[in-house]
């Protein structure tokens, strides 16, 4: 389908981050937005020529190995526990500036940019945007953030091993999400036992049931609160979860058992338990109860319509057109939730609806887009860098979304209503006043790129394109180039 | 890009929050005041109001059980942690409202936040709150929540706004003047543009005024910016702060202390700051707590509480009665418990905001019934506020 040239560009911005300035629009963006979901692309702190960045200290770099996860999940719990232990031996100021230097700088300044930095480095020079805005998607939908048991270590190497999951079904990656390390610890499913297990029964520990992954395994992963399960549902979901730990190189730690994910049948729950009406039993594999669940829940015609809707939400507008929905819903119960076909639909649906739908962007998208179309990239600037300076993280927060610290495991909202307010509306506008100013310092044309940004993103008749080059006529670019990112047509795709 | 020199470029005025006139034509200076404070995450009122006087509380929470708390009545005491609130109980200002919650009991954070703050007894049915709808039918102008994102429970009002401690330099005349017709033509933001414009030209002009910005974005903080909004004479009526989360105590909540006692705290804190940047205006005004549900009676496996029904609700001001606590106390054994685990909402608490509504705005009754939040009376609240 031929469309017209701002279309085109705002499909663009619709499932990636818009096109760097002085790339071209592809012939079919649609076929072009399909080829990047094939494969994974590799994730890191990247230069704008998409290598690696090499001027960071050696440490800090993205684990991805489980057992270099653990181990420094475990080695920050132990200066916590210590860090605890000396409060009450040292002076006050020797007291902060010894956990400012062992714990807050390593375990959650340095930990959380380099993450964010990552995230930001990769959508704009990685080799897949459209598949970057789907994984955005994804560690949104299984949300972990910091802020549990001191999970600092475990929030990016969570969010980053679902891409891993994302060429394969849903059934995978709900699996993967649900018995991941991250995930246990977050919703706290590694102190969830079983009332009857042997580990409570002879008293090796006071835990008994904790109903915080079960709940959310039902609501927000899979089968929506519409579905009409019950209480009941979620304690048996609850205790078919117990016995499901992280282990990690403490001193319970048993040589030979690979760090990671864990199940204890010590801390389960024997028997078998009836979720939605279905008995879940295994008489000589207690571990394959969860399978099952998770099996009968990932293919769930609840699942396929909770997903859809969302998928649709997220992507083509807060109220999706019913028949978006339901090719999405179709696609999924076809395939039993092959996440390829899903994804295809999603931005078949997206095309095909592009002129009638529309999202407002998320603080983290329009930043992203910004940077994208100027042709600058984020700020390189990493804690403990002397120069000091402003950091990813930080302009996310000044823009109401301050990852990666998401407040709740439903993840950051994702209606566009749920983004617009006074405060939201003007810290973009202040910002991009303010980023303008360094542009208009660093650009070769800024007038010429900003005429031409214009003409790619502004229907001829568009009324702000006028206002805009109002302005620019009276010689202001820096409030020509503001007004253009702050205007509707840029904020909405 | 240096944040050294960003600073350097805010110049004068952006760092101001105090004393700018706002751009919300209230009404007289004497009309009452109300913030609302939503509690996410289910605050527990078992630990925020302990019952000292039932023989099962001890019991059931075996390690989260309060154990030194401030004294209120013969039943009921008040966490340790809540040391100005109980001050307001001896000045009479303070009143607690117990075994209360919504209707709703599906025991879901997000469809118990979305029910708190719409009003509604079904959840995603509304995209206006209760609050919003209030200050629309007493057509009052808009309030103000002291936060970055717009919270569900003040929309439904188009005057009303958000207001967050920024340390972004004021946008240009050009720029502010501009904003108005290029979002003209899009209902969502252009209600917007005539506020940002006004309040870049006062920031401009403003006086210089640095802050500590990690200290001013504290929620205790952000209680006075409240205050010192909502008593300015022309000043927002309504004021809102979001504790986002941290009630979620699934886990290790602690008892006189931990994690759920220093959230109280930060409650404690933010109602003392308000009262404090208040002054007068303290004796016309009302605070009163929000939250999705309580938490489980009985403590769970892992020295925490899970999901619940009935919980308390605060109530702290100068248009408080006397101090008392209400309720219909039924309690804790487990034959008495609603779904034998939880505390039954013997009184809906969408009374007692129905109740602060009629109060706040002279909004009839029937009205508030029919427009704003249904709910079911409950007599003993006759006295709750004068």
């Amino acid at each position: 389908m031929q469309r017209s040239l701002h279309l085109a560009h705002q499909f663009t911005r619709r499932v990636a981050f818009g096109l760097p300035h002085d790339a071209a629009l592809p012939d079919d963006p649609l076929a072009w937005a399909k080829a990047q979901l094939k494969r994974v692309p590799p994730m890191d702190i990247l230069e704008r020529d998409g290598t690696r960045r090499t001027d960071l200290p050696t440490w800090v770099q993205l684990l991805w190995r489980m057992d270099d996860v653990m181990q420094a999940f475990e080695k920050h719990r132990r200066l916590e526990v210590e860090s605890f232990d000396k409060a009450k031996r040292m002076s006050k100021e020797q007291y902060e500036a010894e956990r400012k230097r062992d714990i807050g700088t390593p375990y959650w300044q340095m930990e959380h940019w380099k993450e964010v930095q990552a995230r930001a480095t990769t959508a704009l020079y990685g080799e897949a945007p459209v598949f970057e805005r789907f994984w955005h998607f994804w560690s949104n939908h299984f949300m972990v953030a910091p802020g549990n048991q001191n999970n600092d270590t475990l929030v990016g190497p969570f969010q980053r091993s679902l891409r891993e999951k994302m060429t394969g079904d849903f059934q995978t990656l709900l699996w993967h999400a649900t018995t991941h390390p991250g995930m246990l610890v977050y919703l706290d499913n590694n102190n969830n036992t079983g009332p009857r297990s042997r580990a409570a029964r002879e008293k090796w520990t006071t835990h008994s049931i904790n109903e915080n992954l079960g709940r959310e395994l039902l609501e927000l992963f899979t089968l929506s609160p519409d579905s009409g399960y019950t209480q009941k549902d979620v304690e048996a979901v609850t205790l078919i979860l117990t016995g499901w730990r992280d282990m990690r190189p403490d001193k319970h730690h048993k040589a030979g058992v690979p760090l990671g994910t864990f199940f204890d049948f010590n801390y389960h729950e024997p028997g078998s338990q009836v979720v939605m009406g279905k008995t879940y039993s295994a008489l000589f594999r207690p571990s394959a109860k969860l399978e099952d669940l998770i099996a009968d829940l990932a293919v769930h015609p609840a699942t396929a319509r909770h997903l859809a809707r969302k998928l649709c939400v997220y992507f083509l507008d807060d109220d999706p057109p019913a028949a978006a929905i339901r090719h999405v819903e179709q696609v999924f119960l076809q395939t039993k939730g092959h996440l390829p076909a899903v994804h295809d639909a999603v931005l078949e649906m997206c095309w095909a609806h592009l002129e009638t739908t529309r999202k407002f962007l998320s603080p983290e998208t329009w930043l992203l887009q910004t940077w994208n179309l100027m042709g600058v990239g984020p700020p390189r600037t990493a804690p403990l860098d002397e120069r000091g300076g402003l950091k990813t993280h930080h302009v996310l927060s000044d823009l109401g979304q301050p990852l990666p610290r998401c407040p709740q495991p439903n993840g950051w909202p994702i209606r566009s209503v749920d983004w617009i307010s006074k405060e939201m509306l003007d810290r973009r506008v202040r910002f991009m006043s303010v980023v303008t100013r360094d542009w208009l310092q660093q650009a070769a044309q800024p007038r010429q790129t900003l005429n031409q940004l214009c003409e790619k993103h502004f229907a001829p008749d568009n009324p702000e394109l006028a206002l805009i080059q109002n302005v620019m006529a009276k010689g202001d670019v820096r409030s020509a180039h503001t007004l253009f990112h702050a205007s509707p047509t840029l904020l909405w795709s | 890009m240096q944040r050294r020199q960003w600073l350097k470029g805010a110049g004068a005025a952006a760092l101001s929050f105090a004393g700018i006139p706002s751009a919300w034509a209230n009404g007289a200076a004497t009309a009452p005041r109300l913030l609302v404070v939503l509690l996410r995450g289910g605050m527990d009122g078992l630990a925020a109001v302990p019952p000292i006087g039932d023989a099962n509380y001890a019991a059931i929470r075996p390690t989260i059980a309060v154990q030194n708390s401030l004294r209120l009545d013969g039943s009921f005491g008040l966490h340790p942690s809540l040391k100005h609130l109980h001050q307001l109980w001896g000045q009479e200002q303070l009143a607690v409202v117990h075994s209360t919650g919504f209707a709703y009991a599906g025991r879901s954070h997000f469809e118990g936040q979305d029910v708190m703050q719409s009003g509604m007894p079904k959840p995603y049915t509304s995209a206006s709150g209760w609050l919003g709808r209030a200050m629309q039918v007493a057509r009052v102008a808009g309030g103000v929540s002291i936060s970055i994102p717009m919270p569900l429970i003040l929309r439904g009002n188009p005057e009303s706004s958000t207001k967050f401690p920024n340390w972004m330099p004021p946008l240009t005349p050009t720029v502010a003047d501009s904003l108005a017709a290029l979002w003209s033509k899009d209902g969502l933001m252009s209600p917007y543009a005539a506020i940002i414009r006004a309040e870049a030209a006062t920031q401009r002009q403003g006086a210089m005024n640095r802050q500590n910005f990690a200290n001013a974005r504290s929620l205790p903080e952000l209680g006075r910016l409240a205050g010192q909004e909502m008593s300015q004479p022309q000043g927002p009526r309504v004021g809102l702060i979001d504790f986002t989360h941290g009630f979620d105590t699934h886990a290790s909540q602690g008892a006189d202390q931990g994690g759920h006692a220093d959230q109280l705290l930060k409650v404690d804190q933010l109602v003392q700051n308000f009262q404090a940047a208040m002054g007068p205006m303290w004796a016309n005004a009302l605070v009163v707590t929000v939250t999705e549900f309580g938490r489980t009676v009985a403590e769970n496996g892992t020295t925490g509480t899970d999901h619940g029904v009935g919980t308390c609700c605060v109530l702290a001001g100068g248009l408080i009665g006397r101090s008392k606590v209400y309720a219909d106390w039924r309690g804790l054994h487990k034959d008495q418990l609603f779904e034998g685990r939880d505390l039954p909402p013997t009184i809906d608490v969408a009374a007692v905001y129905a109740k602060v509504i009629e109060r706040v705005f002279e909004v009839t009754p029937a009205a508030i019934q029919q427009q704003v939040i249904a709910h079911k009376p409950h007599a003993a609240l006759n006295g709750l506020l004068i």
